[in-house]
């Protein structure tokens, strides 16, 4: 049995220790937060800043304000911006998480061992900030992570208000009346701070407990009432309102955690609290392991997907125009998804490297783990303009995806489009949009200057003339259905520089003749190996002329190659064995023949 | 509720917060400077009973001062705000507006310098024709996107207020996402009655109807009539509404401003009635692509576009080759029977393509969209208002009411004197509402832009405003109560009655030749 400390000076040197560990925990969580936040979910957490919609006029602020608990969430979605950089809005979080913890600690009155229980609820807000993985694809933005943050600091506050108010005659029954007013502006945190003064009644048995549930079935009946008939959002979403939406379990599971946490309050205080704890090398031990525990918890329920990681990463690498960074994190993958192949696919080309490499990727492309409605609005803005499909179809789509999830991202795509195609009027509606945001302000402002001096524009952005320069040329057809590679066939006349994209669009379908077709009216001084693999191919299995093999000069290494794979494939087709198969993956994966016969 | 809160706490903000002393400079040199105003309020024509017309004057961060003066010389004078906008007060407003019926106010814009300067002065003039107290829209993103955030909008034109009639917030049980369903045509009977409809697309909807208080959800897309029910025309007087049945198809260009270009792969003309719940087909002819339907205010006659082109979904060229053409169907309330088709304009013979007629509410005007090709007048430069009086078949000048932009969704108000037109003019890309006047001596005059209160609302604003129709009442229909209806009653279909009617029309003669 460890040895309690018995004298008063001890004791008082203890209470001391005992803050000062309290403040060495309390430290050391918060530079967990700050690294589990800042650093390793910095680019998700990048991702939910830049996506979110935050334009302070009239028009937005109502929008935002007029929902079940819509204070909370334009506060949220403000907090949110500071995600763009990472550490930034990750102290911002530590330091919210830590006031909360600090309440608990206060409101619990617990000490010793106990005292891990108050980073129970911090960890849950951590996790749910952190765990949205692909429901980011649907939702975009990142509201629901500071709004959970700062809607439970709210209901803890109002708790602890009425605690302190409730020794005073009917001032805790006044703050009981007023959670409900605030019902419209936090939503179901009020009703969680009226069920946590009614629970904390009931314990203490106080005389007017029927008052305090009336007012908590008062919250809840507005809470519901208001979101069916005012706000007119079905009841669940007015139940979980303000968070994220219902659609996937874990985050609904956390947000329910966080309820039953708080609504454990009451009792936590009251059958842990009168029990001070002493401190002896035992108890700090079993703090010290609580503490390291709930941590390692924390790490250990994360959102964990290493492609969903990768991709995000992409994403941002990508705004930051950074290819070649981008390249190495995918020659870093194991596999490719979707998401991560058309970043790759971007930053191949913005380095004049897509045609050597477009095949050299590891086929097939994975299916992302995730429950997400689609992935494509993730790269689509993304991956279009930097193939230079930056004409009206794309200005089309951005403003289809704007009307299901409106984004600042996609605000700046509007604004460059117009900017790039010479839409001055336009360009400037789309600026004084960004121009009201936090985030893409300067660059607006920035932007701006080049309304009606597109030459100044492209001089200042020599990056950008690239694109435009790779734009088609003809007015044809397309269909809101065609991929990217599809839409490369349907365009009549491009330029000279766009060849290449549309050649590699016909190589990828596996349209031989179109390749043939386009390649035969212009002169290329150097065929990338991916085409003069399809010019062999071409003779072999279309009966195209062998002549255009010298025409192109094609080298006699790559024949040999291609050469060599059929002879391999024959072979195997013959004895289908397991060795003959993996030899020839291993042989030939990354070459265009492989891909063709095989995906 | 929340929403006027938010609005009037904006109110208070601006007012508090960028009042300013109230008076004109004595002394001023006089500019020709180009004053950049918006919306531009310069030389229109307002009714009698208009919101306060604000603005904002875009020249600059100055210090601006507006003095408004009456034919009877009485002057106001204002200071705006420090982004340049200027309010008028409500009661000063009426004062100034009653004051110069049937005349002008003077409005002189003075801008601080190093020196007061005086911009040219500008003129609004103020007749007494009156003009209905709200109109109706949808607002949508400009790709017309089905589902996203869509709601149908009203506008008190007297006071510039602006509410929901319904949205489609409410998120699906089986998703959870709110935005998954279509509101549109949204559409009022203009007999006072405020009977009014629209359509609330998707599983569990249809055309939802409120007719005499009593509000029902139909759905009109049967076996007989396989296409969607789009574009509705209230009969004036009866519980009828005629529709087209069409099949929409669309294309995308890879070049150009021109973003997409939607086509009628099939349409017919068919007709709703209320009280029987019956749909019934008014010209159902397969040579024919028919669509927009507009009753004349006598109720007696159909006037609606129609094409004798093919359209080959397969050939592409065929969706650019449609041209339309303003015809006419005849209907006999006594023996509920449908006549004769009678050609009334043929802008194909003009290489044209005309669509969206309607008819002014004496019956002596037809307005219609003309432009190159389709039917879809938002999408087209080339699309422009035509008018035409009807008693000497003579087209008159509208030229008020185009620019070089698409103008398409126009309407009349209940007595005549106004027009609306939706246009793409401010830059091409965001469809917005203006508002022009139309003399008993058939001149039209220059449009003005819709009076929000906030004059930056519609620059803030990503939306278009679209099928904008007057509406002689409000419509009492809210997100909630019909969220409520939507709970509580269920979709009923509406019954198939009839045969077919085929039609057609010598289109180099007009003569009409009915199938039956």
């Amino acid at each position: 049995m460890a040895k309690a400390i018995k004298t008063t000076k001890e004791r008082e040197k203890m209470g001391l220790s005992n803050t000062m560990i309290s403040w060495i925990y309390r430290s050391l969580f918060f530079l967990f937060t700050l690294l589990f936040l800042g650093v390793y979910n910095a680019d998700q957490l990048h991702f939910m800043s830049v996506n979110s919609h935050l334009i302070f006029n009239e028009i937005n602020l109502t929008f935002i304000l007029n929902q079940t608990g819509g204070l909370l969430v334009l506060l949220g979605r403000i907090l949110n911006q500071s995600f763009v950089i990472p550490i930034v809005g990750a102290l911002l979080f530590g330091i919210l998480l830590i006031l909360i913890q600090f309440m608990l600690e206060k409101l619990y009155n617990v000490k010793g061992v106990f005292l891990g229980l108050t980073y129970i609820l911090p960890a849950i807000l951590l996790l749910y900030a952190t765990s949205a993985g692909y429901a980011l694809y649907a939702t975009l933005d990142g509201d629901f992570a500071f709004v959970a943050l700062l809607g439970t600091l709210i209901s803890i506050s109002l708790f602890a208000l009425y605690r302190y108010c409730s020794k005073r005659e009917w001032c805790g029954e006044i703050v009981g009346f007023a959670v409900i007013a605030l019902v419209p502006f936090i939503g179901v945190y009020a009703v969680l701070s009226a069920a946590m003064i009614f629970l904390e009644s009931i314990i203490n048995k106080q005389s007017r407990w029927h008052l305090y549930l009336l007012t908590f079935v008062l919250s809840l009946l507005f809470l519901l009432l208001g979101g069916r008939y005012i706000f007119c959002e079905s009841y669940l979403t007015a139940l979980f309102s303000p968070s994220i939406f219902s659609y996937f379990v874990i985050l609904r599971v956390l947000f329910i955690l966080i309820w039953i946490v708080l609504l454990l309050t009451p009792f936590v205080s009251y059958f842990l609290g009168k029990e001070q704890k002493q401190l002896t090398k035992q108890t700090l031990v079993l703090q010290s392991l609580t503490l390291i525990v709930v941590m390692s918890l924390v790490y250990a329920f994360s959102y964990k997907d290493e492609n969903f990681r990768t991709e995000m990463k992409l994403v941002r690498l990508c705004d930051d125009g950074k290819w070649e960074e981008m390249e190495q994190v995918v020659a870093e993958t194991d596999s490719l998804t979707k998401p991560i192949n058309a970043y790759r696919v971007i930053s191949l080309a913005r380095q004049n490297k897509l045609s050597d490499n477009l095949f050299k990727f590891k086929f097939p492309l994975k299916a992302s783990d995730g429950h997400y409605l689609s992935e494509e609005p993730i790269y689509y803005e993304d991956m279009f303009f930097h193939a230079s499909l930056i004409n009206s179809h794309y200005l089309f789509n951005l403003e289809m995806y704007m009307q299901i999830k409106p984004t600042n991202k996609r605000l700046k795509y509007m604004a460059l489009y117009a900017l790039m195609n010479g839409e001055d009027l336009l360009a400037e509606r789309f600026l004084r949009q960004l121009k009201q945001s936090i985030i893409y302000h300067s660059w607006a402002e920035k932007h701006e200057r080049y309304l009606g001096k597109q030459d100044l524009f492209f001089k200042e952005n020599p990056d950008l003339v690239a694109i435009v320069k790779k734009q088609p040329m003809s007015v044809d057809l397309i269909r809101i259905e065609a991929s990217l590679a599809e839409q490369f066939l349907m365009i009549g006349k491009f330029p000279i520089q766009t060849l290449e994209y549309r050649l590699l669009a016909s190589l990828y379908l596996k349209q031989l003749k179109r390749f043939l077709g386009d390649i035969k009216r212009i002169k290329i001084p150097r065929l990338p190996v991916c085409m003069q693999e399809a010019l062999i191919i071409s003779v072999l299995e279309l009966g195209e002329n062998p002549a255009i093999l010298r025409a192109y000069q094609v080298d006699r290494n790559v024949a040999n190659q291609v050469n060599s794979f059929f002879h391999d494939l024959k072979m195997f087709c013959t004895n289908k064995t397991k060795e003959q198969a993996m030899g020839i993956m291993k042989k030939y994966k990354g070459t265009y023949c492989y891909y063709y016969m095989f995906y | 509720m929340k929403s006027k809160v938010i609005k009037i706490m904006f109110i208070i903000l601006s007012v508090v917060l960028f009042s300013c002393s109230n008076e004109k400079p004595e002394q001023y040199v006089e500019t020709n400077d180009d004053l950049q105003l918006y919306p531009d309020y310069r030389g229109v024509t307002v009714p009698c009973n208009v919101a306060p017309l604000n603005f904002m004057i875009k020249s600059g961060k100055q210090e601006y001062v507006v003095a408004v003066k009456s034919p009877t010389q009485k002057e106001w004078v204002y200071s705006a705000d420090e982004d340049g906008k200027i309010f008028f007060p409500k009661d000063d407003w009426a004062e100034m507006l009653k004051e110069a019926i049937g005349d002008s106010l003077q409005i002189e814009v003075y801008e601080k310098g190093i020196k007061w300067k005086r911009y040219p002065q500008f003129y609004l003039h103020v007749v007494s024709d009156s003009i209905d107290k709200y109109i109706t829209y949808r607002l949508i993103e400009p790709a017309y996107r089905p589902t996203g955030h869509v709601s149908l909008v009203q506008f008190h034109l007297e006071t510039g207020e602006e509410t929901t009639i319904v949205n489609n917030e409410k998120p699906l049980k089986e998703t959870y996402f709110s935005g998954q369903t279509c509101l549109n045509c949204h559409s009022t009977q203009k007999n006072g009655s405020g009977n009014t409809m629209f359509f609330y697309r998707g599983k569990g909807g249809g055309l939802v109807v409120t007719y005499n208080g009593e509000t029902k959800i139909v759905n009109t897309k049967l076996g007989d009539v396989p296409y969607g029910t789009v574009y509705p025309s209230w009969h004036p007087t009866q519980p009828m509404i005629a529709f087209s049945s069409t099949l929409i198809k669309q294309y995308f260009l890879t070049t150009g401003k021109r973003k997409i270009h939607p086509f009628n792969v099939k349409s017919d003309i068919v007709l709703y009635n209320i009280e029987k719940n019956e749909l019934s087909y008014v010209v159902r002819d397969s040579t024919t692509i028919d669509t927009y339907p507009c009753w004349h205010p006598n109720g007696k006659t159909i006037y609606y576009a129609s094409t004798d082109s093919v359209c080959d979904e397969k050939e592409s060229t065929t969706a650019f080759k449609l041209k339309y053409d303003i015809k006419r169907i005849h209907y006999n309330r006594d023996s509920l029977s449908w006549g004769n088709i009678e050609m009334v304009f043929c802008a194909s013979k003009l290489n044209k393509s005309a669509t969206q007629p309607k008819l002014s509410p004496d019956g002596n005007y037809l307005l219609f969209a003309m432009m190159d090709n389709s039917s879809h007048s938002y999408t087209q430069d080339s699309s422009d208002l035509v008018l035409m009086d009807l008693r000497t078949n003579e087209l008159l000048s509208v030229d008020n009411l185009n620019s070089d932009k698409p103008e398409g969704y126009h309407d009349w108000s209940t007595n005549g004197r106004w027009i609306l037109v939706s246009t793409r003019r401010e830059n091409g890309n965001h469809a917005r509402v203006y508002i022009s006047h139309f003399s008993e001596d058939g001149k039209i005059s220059k449009p003005f832009a819709l009076p929000h209160y906030d004059p930056e609302r519609d620059l803030d604003r990503l939306q278009n405003y679209n099928m904008v129709e007057f509406s002689p009442t409000e419509t009492k229909l809210t997100s909630s109560k019909f969220y409520s209806i939507l709970d509580d009653i269920e979709v009923i279909n509406a019954e198939y009655k009839g045969e077919s009617i085929k039609g057609s029309v010598d289109a180099q003669t007009g003569a009409s030749v009915i199938y039956k």
